[in-house]
């Protein structure tokens, strides 16, 4: 037998897909020479990454033209913005969405809703032209312009926004938006250029190899902790009690752990084929089973799985999202336990699925700043069982038994539910558990599950969506199934919502009041960017025509107008998710799958 | 190779299930955009089909059937299905529906003039008027309101005796009545299109009861007690079940003739005189005939004796008898005689007469004071007034009679019969007779002559042979007379009036008179009629046989009489009346009754009763089961009982009463049925 | 039926279903108590229950109303249907109340009374349906759309050509060419027989998939490659005739249900015209 040949190929490399490809080597020079690039100490980079690497591939030049919105509150983004010339002005206070050419959400009445529904187009996907491009409304100003080779969208009357607002300006050399691009979190403010400018996009994997320099990291780590961990801790709720100090300490001592690819998204379509067991090995190991507990990890954004060793392979035991705790029943065991017993190890793994963002607050500060202000109610039960053992041993029988009683009848000995499942979901069925991670279905905040044991194919939720979005459904009846549920291909309005990543101008917006995220029709420019974020092939484009069935182009090329569609949870509707409504079998439900409870009790109501 | 393995494209996204059409899924089609139905399309096409033959089809159905055929909610009960069965269609509604026409035009349109003021009670009472008085047929019962009023309160008087009210049931939720009580309509229980098996006439107790004020739950447990039923309303015929069946026939201790239920009371299908009587009904009254005459029509005759009569000449004193002319010195004497019943009420239309009347007492003239000039005084005009009678019918004949009692108030039908037998002849011969020459002119003397003989025969036709037969076998003669006398009891003995009055040379025949001197006058009317007792100076009726008409007609004269009138009370003592009013008791009173009235049939009877479906329970067939006759022992027993009724003011039975509970035991919602149609009946029309 | 809604949230669907089962017998028994109290009192029992049957049948007709209006927040379509059903339950049983036989005497009346009985029945077996076909689609492994039957049906006879024609080996073809264009190409190509349809049964899937079976043995391993692919296709083919035939059975009650309704309906009120007018 001959030995196999090999195939010489050439490795896939990092910098195979630069960010802007028109990056120069004189652009790289060029910015090398200011600030901050200029302090940095070339050495701090490793031999693989240097830093002209990184402003060559990871970096893109913009030019931006005065009123540009460059970064809206509540967006979602992969980049950081660095001012190279020019002012921009940092909106400490939020922009009105029609300011930012989105249609606000209106709550439409009875009577609007049935004309709406009456006077449905026999076309697919009509539109009016006020919906088409915000530019032809009635505003008379163009809102979206083509700068250079992108669209931007630009504030209206720049000069009184800038006036009514506070506002901070920022200039060159100054960074904003890393904490977002960092830490996968919301866009805080909007920022607008002020003047023509010119900012260099970082994006988040360059700007992690930047951190190698120190001075740089200080400046990002320090701005991080002295604005945003303290808002991030007080969301936890169990740290609720803790007083100031005992915080400030917390604060301090906590850091901060990044796992796995932020663009967990683009290797969605292939990983969720993997077998499970080959897909487990390959998440990164955040913390291992078996191990003694050093910390305590805070999920603040993306997912991790819970999995201990399970024959040859892994068994998953359950998924944490956002503000879900690792290690907790561990270390409050070892902390209150009596010196005689053992310590507990760490009953299971923690692995990233896509990517964990986490806070690690060590053993030591736990037990010290942390423990003493936890309720005894919120103590996870291991914890609770163990101080009860104590107390029993101390009191009398019965006087205990009837203590046992009254702090069972006790309402304020249950836990607070925030608390109660801050340690991960879980199912009965592994199976299902499993399949949900497997297909991160558990980032979804709204899914739509369809119980396929009462579902009777009727199509009447189809059906209504469609009625309710001028004949246009937002779905189809399809998508993973796993036993007698169906995941249905429905936006499921993500808590980590990749498709509101590079929309050119911030049509996809998510609703701080609901959550919802939805598109807005007259910014949208059909670039196609958010349809192909989303990993669960929910936001489809289609080619828009107006109410006489004639389709849309663009008045310089030709092309017909594409408009992202996707469902919007009926917003705005008086009759609330139509989907939902019109099923008449209760077989088809909205569900929160980040958590378990609700589906839990979902399948216990039909088990 | 698993299935799964198989790579397919997903299936198109786009779906617009609310389309009617989609693009067709043959993707290597023609370019001209094909497309198929969508399940919408084809859905709303199927229905639109649908819809249009439905419509299509009810139009050709109303075009075509008459509308009668097509809407019926239901069949008619039998009766009416029948009755209908020959009308034109659209005359079928219109029988019972004033809403005539079935055009669904004219649903909407007015009924028009002709149907105003028409009821549909009122159609149904085209047919029922017969059944149902029209003027009360909207009233509950068909009675008058003051009716039911009294019904009500006799309904609650005999609850509260009877301590049910408000037993412990679920009557009390019994909801109060939607109808007017005024104004029932027959719809309202008469319920029509229930098919031909329905029941026009089912009700629940429910129903019946949701009218009434007093409601009962079970008959077993909270229906009113009776009196004394099924016996307290009877009593036409003075009979006693006890004596008949301990003392005349106790056959059933000796082995002799048994006292056997049925011989008087045989199943009426049978019994020839009770003609299209269903099988299994029980003679509720025995014939005369059939049960009594055997053993009663002897004693019968011999108490009837001699008979009554209808005017005896007083023995007056001289004195008095020579005020009156032609006075017939054979009642002259010791003032003695007896003013027969018959006589002083015809006496009594003259006023001055009957005051002198009233003075005798017990109208026997012996019993007055002998030698008091006034007694004799008032005697003579007796006397005179007595001589005027005769005259006065001897001249007028029926009439002067009929005069007389329509005077006194006395309606004459009943006395018919009795002046239909009566020849006026016999009183002329009797005036003849007793007052000789002064018949004439009352002031000639009395002449004491007797031209013809002392009697004469009134049965005068072949009275030989009548009476050798009548020795021989009375029963047979007896029996053909009363049949006659049944049959026809308008032109009562025909024989005796005819022969007399076409006749009256046959009258004198001498021989006769020369062969019958010496027998007594009132054996020659043996078979019963009108003689001439010269002895007695009488005109008597000798009564013979049952239901004999010139009794029936002057019982049922005097029973007219007030019953304190001492000659009313007179009258029925005299053993020949008694001999029929001892059994037909109630034949004095107004209007006479002579025979006992069945039970059963009458419409106006809230009650019915049937032994029919009782008979056929095998317990129940020996009569005694139900029927105890009363010894004395339970007399005492059920004194409570007889006080009950008692104080109904009628003769407490000879049977022991049927007690509720006793109908209880088989009437109840298990058995036999409690329902309160089973007894009870709503309409009661007369 | 009200207070289910409300409790929905709550309760599991079978304490669901006990509630609203003695909610709806209790509501029998207290029209039937008023049923039997009308009549007892000699009122219009019949006009009491027809118009209860009436505005029975108009609170069922709601449902349709509702499912073509999903616009409007007028509560759950699956509210609406289980307030249909146990209406339904409700509506036959004052049916039997109502009518004095099962099937009406005129012409009209047996009609209406026959498209009563017919909705009745249907409605029954669209709930038996409607509980037990899920399952049973379920149970298949492709969920297939209704509307994209068809396009199924089509890729997987493309698939098989394709499959067929990938078949270059001369022997294999020769062994598979008979049976492929005389028993899988019309298989592929035809649409399910009615007989399918209305009886949906394995019988098909097993002949061919026995019969290719036996081919195997003439087979080298690419003509069994295949002939395994062809097998697969067959089971996915039936797969989804049986989905067609289920999921058409579940609409096309769902049609015969509701036109029997508007007919239903419509002749009601005829009959509540009627009856007005010949009443008394």
């Amino acid at each position: 037998m001959e030995p196999t040949q090999a195939i010489p190929v050439q490795r896939p490399s990092r910098w195979d897909e630069p960010l802007d490809a028109s990056m120069t080597d004189a652009d790289v020079a060029w910015l090398r020479t200011r600030g901050p690039f200029n302090a940095m100490d070339q050495s701090a980079f490793p031999r693989a990454t240097p830093l002209t690497g990184i402003l060559r591939y990871d970096c893109r030049l913009h030019r931006v033209e005065p009123g540009e919105v460059i970064v809206r509150e509540g967006d979602y983004g992969n980049s950081a913005f660095l001012v190279i010339t020019g002012n921009v002005r940092v909106l400490v206070d939020s922009l009105s969405q029609t300011q930012l050419g989105r249609d606000p959400i209106r709550s439409i009445g009875w009577g609007e809703a049935l004309k709406r529904f009456l006077k449905r187009s026999s076309y697919p996907e009509t539109r009016t032209p006020e919906q088409v491009s915000i530019n032809l409304g009635g505003r008379g100003q163009q809102s979206i312009r083509q700068i250079d080779d992108r669209p931007a969208i630009f504030l209206q009357d720049v000069d009184a926004v800038l006036r009514r607002h506070e506002t901070v300006s920022l200039g060159p050399g100054e960074l904003f938006g890393e904490v977002a691009a960092m830490y996968r979190s919301p866009r805080t403010s909007t920022v607008v250029a002020e003047t023509e400018a010119a900012l260099l996009e970082i994006r988040w994997q360059g700007l992690r190899i930047l951190r190698r320099d120190r001075t740089f990291a200080d400046t990002l780590e320090q701005h991080y902790r002295e604005h945003w961990l303290p808002v991030h801790l007080r969301e936890i709720p169990l740290l609720r009690y803790l007083p100031e100090e005992n915080m400030r300490r917390v604060i301090a001592s906590t850091e901060l752990r990044s796992y796995g690819r932020m663009e967990w998204n683009a290797s969605y379509k292939k990983t969720r084929k993997l077998p499970p067991a080959e897909q487990i090995e390959s998440e990164p190991l955040v913390v291992d089973e078996g191990q003694l507990p050093t910390e305590l990890i805070i999920v603040r954004s993306g997912f991790g799985r819970m999995c201990l060793r399970h024959g040859a392979g892994h068994l998953t035991t359950a998924y944490l999202g956002k503000g879900h705790l690792f290690g907790i029943e561990e270390i409050v065991y070892n902390a209150l336990r009596p010196p005689s017993m053992p310590a507990v190890r760490y009953q299971n793994s923690l692995r990233a699925v896509g990517f964990l963002d986490a806070l690690a607050i060590p053993i030591e500060t736990f037990a010290t700043e942390v423990l003493p202000h936890i309720r005894r109610s919120e103590l996870p039960e291991v914890a609770r069982s163990l101080q009860h053992r104590f107390s029993e041993k101390r009191k009398e029988r019965r006087r205990s038994s009837s203590d046992e009683r009254s702090e069972q009848t006790n309402p304020n000995g249950k836990p607070s539910p925030d608390v109660r499942h801050a340690s991960g979901a879980s199912f009965d069925s592994t199976g299902l558990l499993e399949f949900i991670v497997q297909h991160r279905l558990n980032n979804g905040r709204d899914a739509m599950v369809i119980d396929l044991h009462r579902c009777t194919r009727c199509d009447d939720c189809v059906k209504a969506c469609g009625d309710v979005h001028d004949g246009n459904p937002r779905f189809v009846r399809q998508g993973f199934v796993h036993e007698r549920l169906q995941f249905v291909q429905a936006c499921m309005h993500c808590s980590d919502p990749v498709c509101m990543i590079g929309c050119p101008t911030g049509a996809i917006a998510r609703d701080q009041g609901t959550g919802v995220i939805s598109i807005h029709d007259s910014i949208c420019v059909g670039c196609g960017v958010c349809e192909a974020a989303c990993p669960y092939e929910n936001i489809s484009m289609a080619e828009v025509v107006d109410p006489k069935g004639r389709p849309y182009v663009d008045n310089e090329t030709g092309k017909a107008i594409r408009k992202a569609t996707k469902c919007d949870q009926c917003s705005g509707l008086p009759s609330g998710p139509a989907c939902v409504s019109a099923c008449p079998h209760d077989a088809l439900v909205r569900i929160d799958l980040s958590e378990s409870p609700p589906l839990t009790h979902w399948l216990e109501k039909r088990s | 190779m698993r299935q799964d393995k198989l790579d397919f494209p997903p299936s198109p996204g786009g779906d617009r299930p609310g389309d009617r059409w989609m693009a067709s899924p043959r993707s290597g089609d023609a370019g001209q955009s094909p497309r198929v139905l969508t399940w919408t399309g084809r859905r709303r096409r199927v229905v639109t089909v649908t819809l249009l033959v439905v419509s299509v089809v009810v139009f050709l159905v109303i075009a075509t059937v008459p509308s009668a055929t097509i809407i019926r909610p239901g069949e008619l009960a039998t009766p009416h299905a029948q009755i209908l069965a020959g009308a034109v269609t659209k005359e079928k509604c219109a029988a019972c529906h004033t809403q005539a026409s079935l055009s669904p035009v004219s649903w909407f349109l007015s009924a028009g003039d002709s149907h105003r003021d028409v009821t549909q009670d009122d159609l149904c009472l085209k047919c029922h008027h017969r059944m149902i008085p029209e003027n009360l047929a909207l009233a509950a019962h068909n009675v008058p309101l003051s009716v039911r009023v009294e019904l009500t309160e006799a309904v609650r008087l005999a609850s509260k005796n009877s301590g049910n009210m408000g037993s412990g049931s679920m009557h009390r939720f019994i909801p109060d009545a939607a109808v007017d009580q005024n104004k029932v309509s027959c719809s309202t229980c008469h319920k029509e299109h229930h098919g031909a098996d329905g029941d026009l006439r089912a009700m629940t107790n429910d129903q019946c009861q949701t009218c009434h004020s007093s409601r009962f739950g079970s008959f077993a447990k909270s229906h009113p007690d009776w009196n004394g039923w099924p016996y307290g309303r009877g009593g036409e015929i003075a009979f006693s079940h006890t004596t008949h069946s301990q003392k005349h026939f106790p056959g059933w201790k000796s082995g002799a003739r048994e006292f056997n239920c049925a011989t008087c009371h045989p199943d009426a299908a049978s019994s020839s005189h009770a003609d299209g009587a269903r099988v299994g009904e029980v003679v509720r009254v025995a014939s005369y005939k059939h049960s009594c005459q055997a053993c009663h029509e002897e004693s019968m005759n011999i108490q009837a004796g001699e008979g009554l009569d209808f005017v005896s000449l007083p023995t007056l004193s001289a004195e008095s008898a020579r005020e009156i002319p032609g006075w017939p010195t054979a009642s002259i004497g010791f003032a003695d005689g007896v003013v027969s019943p018959l006589l002083e009420l015809l006496l009594r239309a003259d006023p001055a007469v009957s005051g002198s009347l009233r003075r005798i007492p017990n109208g026997d003239i012996a019993r007055l004071p002998v030698d008091d000039p006034a007694v004799d005084k008032r005697l003579a005009r007796v006397a005179a007034e007595i001589r005027k009678l005769i005259n006065d019918v001897d001249q007028n004949g029926q009439s002067a009679i009929e005069e007389r009692l329509l005077e006194i108030g006395i309606s004459t039908s009943v006395f018919r019969p009795v002046l239909r037998s009566l020849p006026p002849q016999l009183i002329e011969s009797a005036n003849q007779n007793w007052f000789g020459d002064s018949v004439d002119s009352i002031d000639q003397p009395l002449i004491m002559a007797s031209p013809r003989g002392r009697f004469r025969l009134v049965a005068a036709d072949d009275g030989d042979l009548l009476g050798s037969s009548l020795l021989n076998s009375g029963g047979d003669a007896d029996g053909l007379l009363e049949n006659d006398l049944l049959r026809q009891p308008d032109d009562s003995s025909p024989l005796l009036e005819d022969q007399l009055l076409e006749d009256p040379l046959t009258v004198q025949a001498e021989p006769m008179r020369a062969t019958v001197n010496d027998v007594p006058a009132a054996s020659l009317v043996g078979l019963g009629g009108w003689y001439r007792d010269d002895d007695r100076l009488s005109i008597r009726y000798h009564g013979h046989g049952h239901a004999d008409p010139v009794m029936v007609g002057m019982i049922e004269t005097f029973a007219q009489l007030n019953d304190g009138d001492p000659l009313k009370q007179r009258f029925f003592q005299g053993s020949f009346v008694a001999a029929c009013v001892s059994c037909h008791s109630a034949a004095k009173s107004i209007p006479s009754r002579w025979t006992a009235q069945a039970k059963i049939g009458k419409q106006n009877e809230f009650t019915k009763f049937s032994h029919r479906p009782h008979l056929n329970v095998s317990a129940l067939g020996d009569c005694v089961f139900c029927h105890r006759t009363r010894s004395a022992k339970d007399s005492v027993n059920d004194a409570i009982t007889l006080a009950a009724v008692s104080s109904t003011n009628e003769e407490p039975s000879d049977f022991m009463p049927l007690d509720r509970q006793q109908c209880a035991d088989c009437h109840n919602a298990k058995a036999a049925g409690d329902d309160c149609t089973t007894c009870h009946r709503y309409h009661l029309a007369p | 039926m009200k207070e289910v809604s409300t409790h929905q949230k709550t309760i599991s669907l079978k304490q669901r279903r006990a509630v609203a089962l003695a909610a709806t017998v209790c509501v029998i028994v207290i029209f039937w108590y008023l049923w039997r109290r009308e009549s007892s009192r000699l009122g219009a029992p019949a006009f009491f229950t027809g118009f209860t049957l009436l505005a029975g049948l108009v609170i069922l007709a709601l449902l349709g109303a509702r499912r073509r209006l999903p616009m409007l927040p007028l509560g759950k379509v699956s509210t609406w249907t289980q307030i249909h059903l146990y209406v339904g339950f409700f509506t036959t049983a004052i049916y039997i109340m109502h009518v004095p036989a099962i099937v009406a005497g005129g012409m009209f009346e047996a009609f209406l009374s026959l498209v009563f009985l017919m909705v009745t029945a249907s409605g029954f077996y669209g709930l038996y349906a409607s509980r037990t076909l899920p399952k049973k689609l379920t149970a298949v492994e492709t969920q297939h759309r209704f509307d994209r039957l068809d396009w199924g049906r089509n890729q997987i006879a493309a698939m098989a050509e394709q499959t067929y024609s990938e078949l270059t080996e001369p022997s294999a073809r020769e062994v598979l060419q008979t049976f492929y264009q005389r028993a899988l190409s019309p298989f592929f190509i035809s649409r399910p027989s009615l007989a399918y349809v209305i009886v949906p049964s394995g019988t098909r899937r097993r002949k061919l998939l026995g019969d290719l079976k036996e081919l195997d043995r003439y087979l080298e391993s690419d003509g069994r490659r295949v002939a395994g692919k062809l097998a697969a296709l067959v089971r996915r083919r039936d797969d989804l005739d049986y989905q067609f035939a289920l999921q058409l059975r579940l609409r096309c009650w769902v049609v015969f249900h509701s036109i029997l309704s508007i007919v239903l309906l419509a002749a009601a009120l005829i009959h509540m015209l009627i009856a007005l007018r010949f009443a008394g």
